[in-house]
């Protein structure tokens, strides 16, 4: 299914689910001992401390709890993630609100669609696709996208071609060490807020959430050379407009 | 679009890569001292390297408010009220809110 201007794959929209398909976890089931036990152990990613999971499941093994009828399954992946996806939304879309649906559709899309989770799969990537995607649904229906000049001829086709930048050059050494916390803040959120929301996108989901580069294709459905250039694209773009904001503050700041 | 040289490029990709693995940058100097190979790479470059780290680095000033306290009740009700308005049969676990219910403190 392509649902997004970069051919994502994601889980089908509300709208899309046919009845039955996806429906509520089936009452009586609960996981078997055995079953947990015949299932390989993927290595846990070492960026991952908000889902340390204290009862000793995995995140796959709660989803394929709750498709096989275990509620607490769900709830306990929603408690799982509310921090770090909820910091991944306010930062993408830099409304706590819009931050706050969003993050209520994600798990709403993850309910419909748990029956059409590959358990050969990572969850925390899916859920990340999901996120993703239905933010960049909203900032395109309430038109949020920051104006900003460049914008006009960057799309997530342009990753071939552009302007040099060299950051040893550009920057400062030890940028930002004379702002105050306060100013800091301001800044460096009008500088990410000011960033193309692709570029905006993969940065955060590699900066903070510290996916490798191959995950972030797929969450993004992008090859990896994608990832890197766009990635690439981001700091540049940051960095430029970091400088452009820098020299623009008025004197005494 | 905006690009870096291919120094910076590759920078970038080695401090992605070292957070991705859970280490920064003084743990790949740290351990190529052990290793006796240090110095390891030039000075240029660890230079490039620590304007990235540093430049990456501003984007911890990022506002990370935490979720309001309700959000994983909020959410869970939403889901409830989805599944008992759209399942095709009533809602298997009862018209009780269960997935609430399980973040209720046991009596």
């Amino acid at each position: 299914m392509s649902l997004s201007p970069t051919n994502h794959r994601r889980p089908p929209d509300v709208a899309e689910q046919k009845s039955g398909l996806t429906g509520p976890p089936q009452p009586g089931i609960t996981p078997g001992g055995g079953k947990w036990a015949d299932r390989p152990q993927e290595p846990k990613h070492p960026a991952t401390p908000d889902t340390d999971a204290p009862d000793g499941l995995t995140d796959e093994q709660l989803i394929e709890s709750y498709r096989l009828g275990n509620k607490t399954g769900f709830s306990q992946l929603v408690e799982r993630y509310q921090r770090e996806l909820f910091h991944f939304l306010v930062r993408f879309l830099g409304d706590r609100s819009a931050a706050e649906d969003v993050f209520q559709e994600t798990f709403l899309q993850v309910h419909q669609s748990a029956s059409q989770f590959d358990s050969q799969r990572r969850f925390r990537p899916w859920l990340f696709t999901i996120a993703a995607n239905k933010a960049r649904d909203l900032m395109r229906s309430q038109a949020r996208r920051p104006t900003n000049p460049l914008q006009a001829s960057i799309s997530p086709g342009d990753e071939e071609s552009g302007q040099f930048i060299d950051l040893m050059r550009s920057l400062a050494a030890g940028p930002g060490e004379n702002l105050e916390k306060e100013e800091l803040q301001r800044i460096v959120q009008a500088t990410v807020m000011g960033m193309p929301e692709h570029l905006r996108e993969i940065l955060l989901l590699s900066y903070f959430h510290q996916f490798p580069y191959k995950q972030i294709g797929d969450i993004l459905s992008i090859p990896l050379g994608t990832v890197k250039s766009r990635l690439h694209a981001a700091v540049a773009h940051f960095a430029d407009r970091w400088r452009a904001l820098q020299e623009n503050k008025p004197q005494g700041q | 679009m905006l690009r870096l040289n291919d120094d910076d490029s590759r920078a970038v990709d080695t401090i992605l890569d070292l957070r991705a693995s859970g280490k920064k940058l003084a743990d790949r100097e740290v351990a190529a001292a052990d290793a006796g190979s240090a110095p390891t790479l030039p000075t240029d470059v660890q230079t490039r390297l620590k304007t990235v780290a540093s430049l990456l680095g501003l984007l911890e000033a990022l506002p990370a408010d935490d979720p309001p306290g309700n959000l994983v009740i909020r959410t869970l009700r939403a889901v409830e009220n989805h599944a008992q308005l759209h399942a095709p049969e009533p809602w298997p676990f009862g018209t009780s809110p269960d997935l609430i219910d399980d973040l209720r403190p046991q009596a």
